[in-house]
């Protein structure tokens, strides 16, 4: 089998300035009505993301999707910086962790000063698939105007049971239940392109 | 009879959109006056501003109400004076309980008045005689008020307030839409136990669906801002034969 | 949306009620820490040598500390050898009440906890800490009788010391953390409980902790061992009088809490926070921990409205199987008041369960964070955390920040966390004043509501207590 690269997917880039200083950092400068739309697929490396909403109505679309097998320990940081006001931010990470992998996510949403009517959301989502394998999720958020709407929400834990039990009960055994609940787990923030990818990762760690 | 409410050359704008123009209206103790008209014409501005909502600049004109100008009080002593507003859109309070609400706002007028304030039992009679008379059960009463209630059951609470407060100027904006019959009959009884000599309705609505249930004693139609005829019940009836466009 | 600011300055600037001053004549060890002070402390208590030796022990380890700094604000360093560490009223450690000096008595009845025998509040015994030491108990000889310790932590070192020498350190080990540390090697005295196996304490028990001598620093250690099957209900007050410097607290509070029993643990923060230009106030640093058993639970919960930096993280170390911890926050901040607060939930046994729900309510120029960590370890097999943690922000000066950690090590384990901020909307007030409220009443009715979840969980007397803190009126509650 061919190792997994760590792919990045840019599908929207409209007033976006793109910096690359190393292989594991990305700083995106979103300027006025930029609209910044990425997916990362994270298998075996560190990642390091700054998103600066720069100007008014500037946007950001940003999805991560991490699988970690083996000894690999990884570290995730996204950080958006709502640096003007009316700007909008969404951040959906996604993730599995399987033998005695370690993943470290760090996600901050910052509001400064002056920067009213931003709205920031933030989703983390990570499922642990063995006994030694660990998440680590710290979710910030950091605001000073009040004028804002900003929301994160984190969970880790296991395939939910009722939904194994559901299929279950349509005649699914649990393996596959699990198997066809994690294939599924992405649908909603997965790019065509990384599907193949996730479905070999899958196949071999699942 | 009296008058209660009158509005005289009033002028609106929002930011720089002006929405009411000159326009006029009276309103005597007793009547249930409906307020008709299409979409946009400035129905439901009307009711944010006799009530005292300050995102409404008044540019000119006047509104009194038992003589007094209306557009030199705040919004909570325009209440305590007697005005209500069922709202169209009710906001959420997140973990208000209703009956603090009510209690709250029941003592305030009461000390407003310079009486002495309602103490828990008699409270708790008030509104356990009023629920039951408008089906809200003990489970809508201890929800926070709005939150994750459907619309229906909004305006029945907005209603149901509306009786616990016994306003004297009540102004019911849009209650009929969303709303099914039983709602609108819970509206409408509402509206006749509550009707007195000294106490006036506003039912402002699109369309005559209330009305068939409240029968109002004076209707006006409003277009483009302002206030373009007064009559009776009758025109109730021309709007719903002819449409709007029969009028101004 | 500028009337909601104002109407909120106004709600908020009623100033500090608690802020006066009793002239009493106090027994003052000389400023600065060394050895000798340390000495002196455990002299003046009379305390078995095992105690000196923690306290000398602590010491040393203290000195090869470092002060932390990571909380999410600023303050001038700390200049250890410009505070008083031991300072008592003159006449202490008396028998009966006619010898308490009558200064000290009409403090407490002006703060609302008489200690006179014919006033004394029904339903809750009453451990006043004033400065160093604990002036009196209420109704301890009652509890005896049913097996219940409650004292101030000096008699308890005297009467009991087997318990004290057992559990003393065992959650909170001196070298844990700094001003842990420092508390060890200077505490000067606190509360004591002990519950014995099977009884549930018939009433709430309480602590009134005031500061009341210059530039003395306030160390209390609370002690509270509830054996098998035992419950109990514990609240805890503070109030310090005006003053321009800043005033160091570092506390500790220990809790057992073993096999199917249940604890409870309220407090009502109200230390000087320091005037509008940031002068003076508390720094409130306390470090508070639980350990709780098998079947056993420990709820926190705290409304935090004082002190010019409040910096606590009251924990629970779920070790039993099916261990259940709580948290319930709210913590409101003005002025430049600086808060860093929230919990640590340490899953280690199986269905061990924890809840969080934080409220942080900012205003002023004020930094308000949550900080909070729940840990599920290898062992915490289908163990499960929920964390709710909302930010109102008022004016668009003060900052609110959300710092949840969660660190899951096992498969089975559950941890979720939701956290939204938000202010109060200019529709919500309108709605509220067109109902008949002034905005003053409509702010107090809307952060009332935000509250709720957490309010509700104060035993009443204290509800109302911080209710009134936090600016809002209770008269209009129903059911």
């Amino acid at each position: 089998m061919t190792p997994l690269a760590n792919p990045f997917l840019l599908l929207n880039k409209d007033g976006v300035e793109v910096q690359h200083p190393d292989d594991a950092s990305w700083i995106f400068n979103v300027s006025k009505n930029g609209c910044l739309d990425a997916c990362f697929l994270q298998f075996d490396a560190d990642l390091s993301v700054i998103v600066n909403l720069n100007n008014e109505n500037a946007k950001c679309d940003l999805k991560c999707i991490y699988l970690t097998n083996k000894n690999n320990k990884i570290n995730i940081n996204i950080q958006v910086l709502h640096k003007s006001k009316k700007t909008i931010s969404k951040q959906q990470i996604k993730g599995l962790a399987t033998d005695q992998a370690q993943v470290n996510f760090n996600g901050q949403i910052v509001i400064p000063k002056n920067s009213q009517n931003c709205d920031g959301m933030q989703s983390h989502r990570g499922i642990l698939l063995s006994d030694k394998a660990v998440i680590s999720a710290t979710p910030q958020l950091e605001i000073w105007a009040d004028d804002v709407k900003c929301a994160h929400g984190s969970a880790i834990g296991p395939l939910p049971h009722e939904q194994l039990f559901y299929l279950e009960t349509r005649g699914v055994d649990k393996a596959s239940a699990q198997k066809l609940l994690l294939s599924s787990f992405f649908n909603d923030i997965i790019p065509d392109d990384f599907e193949q990818s996730v479905q070999q990762w899958m196949d071999e760690n699942v | 009879m009296a008058e209660l409410l009158k509005i005289e050359h009033l002028n609106v704008k929002v930011g720089n959109k002006e929405i009411l123009k000159d326009l006029s209206l009276s309103i005597p103790e007793g009547q249930i006056h409906a307020i008709m008209g299409p979409n946009g014409c400035g129905k439901s501005t009307l009711s944010k501003v006799i009530v005292g909502d300050p995102a409404y600049v008044v540019t000119s004109g006047s509104i009194t109400f038992k003589g007094k100008d209306l557009l030199k009080m705040s919004a909570d002593e325009r209440a305590n004076e007697g005005v209500f507003l069922a709202f169209q859109h009710p906001v959420e309070l997140p973990g208000v309980g209703m009956a603090l609400l009510l209690k709250t706002a029941i003592n305030a007028k009461r000390k407003y008045l310079g009486q002495e304030a309602m103490d828990a039992v008699q409270f708790m009679k008030h509104m356990k005689i009023r629920a039951t008379a408008l089906g809200i059960t003990d489970e809508m009463l201890k929800r926070p008020v709005n939150v994750g209630f459907s619309g229906g059951e909004q305006k029945r609470l907005e209603t149901f307030q509306m009786a616990m407060l016994e306003p004297d100027f009540c102004i019911l904006d849009e209650m009929d839409s969303g709303l099914d019959v039983d709602a609108l009959k819970v509206v409408g009884k509402a509206v006749s136990v509550m009707r007195e000599a000294k106490r006036s309705f506003i039912i402002i609505t699109h369309h005559d669906d209330l009305l068939k249930y409240v029968k109002p004693d004076a209707v006006s139609i409003m277009r483009r801002g302002t206030v373009v005829k007064t009559g009776g019940p009758e025109l109730v009836k021309l709007i719903e034969e002819q449409g709007y466009d029969a009028i101004g | 949306m500028n009337k909601t600011k104002e109407a909120l300055s106004r709600n908020l600037e009623t100033p500090y009620q608690e802020g006066f001053e009793t002239l009493v004549e106090n027994e003052t060890a000389p400023k600065g820490l060394d050895e000798d002070i340390i000495r002196y402390i455990s002299q003046q208590k009379n305390e078995p040598a095992w105690l000196l030796n923690f306290r000398l022990q602590a010491y040393k380890h203290w000195l090869t500390m470092q002060e932390p700094h990571w909380l999410k604000g600023q303050y001038e360093p700390i200049d250890y050898q410009n505070i008083y560490y031991y300072s008592v009223p003159k006449k202490s450690g008396l028998k009966s009440l006619d010898e308490v000096d009558p200064e000290i008595l009409k403090t407490y009845e002006k703060l609302g906890i008489p200690l006179n025998e014919q006033k004394v509040l029904a339903g809750v015994a009453v451990d006043a800490i004033f400065d160093s030491t604990s002036i009196m108990t209420t109704y301890s000889e009652q509890l005896k009788k049913q097996g219940i310790l409650f004292c101030s932590i000096s008699e308890a070192v005297q009467q009991y010391p087997e318990l004290v020498k057992e559990y003393l350190g065992s959650v909170v080990p001196y070298k844990d953390n700094f001003f842990a540390c420092l508390n060890s090697a200077v505490f000067s005295d606190g509360s004591f409980v002990y519950i014995p196996q099977g009884v549930h304490c018939p009433m709430e028990l309480s602590s009134y902790f005031r500061i009341n001598a210059k530039q003395a620093g306030q160390f209390e250690r609370t002690l509270i061992i509830v054996e098998d099957d035992a419950e109990v209900s514990y609240l805890e007050g503070c109030t310090a009088p005006q003053r321009d410097e800043n005033q160091l607290h570092a506390a500790i509070v220990e809790i057992i809490v073993k096999d199917r029993a249940k604890v409870k643990y309220s407090t009502v923060q109200n230390w000087y926070p320091g005037d509008k230009e940031g002068k003076g106030g508390i720094y409130n640093f306390v470090t508070k921990r639980g350990l709780v058993m098998n079947d056993a639970s420990l709820s926190w919960t705290q409304v935090e409205t004082g002190s010019a930096i409040t910096w606590k993280y009251p924990s629970c170390i779920l070790k039993g199987d099916n261990a259940v911890g709580e948290f319930y926050s709210v913590a409101m901040t003005n002025n430049l008041q600086q808060s860093d607060t929230g919990t640590k939930m340490i899953h280690l046994g199986r269905n061990t369960k924890s809840t969080i729900i934080s409220k942080g309510i900012s205003a002023g120029q004020s930094s308000n964070t949550y900080r909070g960590l729940v840990h599920m370890g290898i062992g915490a097999e289908n163990a499960k955390n929920v964390s709710k943690c909302d930010s109102l922000l008022i004016g668009d000066k003060c900052g609110a920040h959300t710092i949840p950690v969660m660190k899951c090590a096992n498969p089975t384990a559950v941890v979720e966390h939701e956290a939204t901020t938000s202010k109060i909307s200019a529709d919500q007030l309108f709605y509220v004043q067109q109902r008949g409220l002034t905005s003053e009443e409509a702010v107090a009715l809307i952060v009332n509501g935000f509250c709720r979840e957490v309010m509700q969980r104060l035993p009443l007397e204290f509800a109302i207590e911080a209710q009134k803190l936090i600016g809002i009126q209770l008269e209009g509650s129903v059911g």
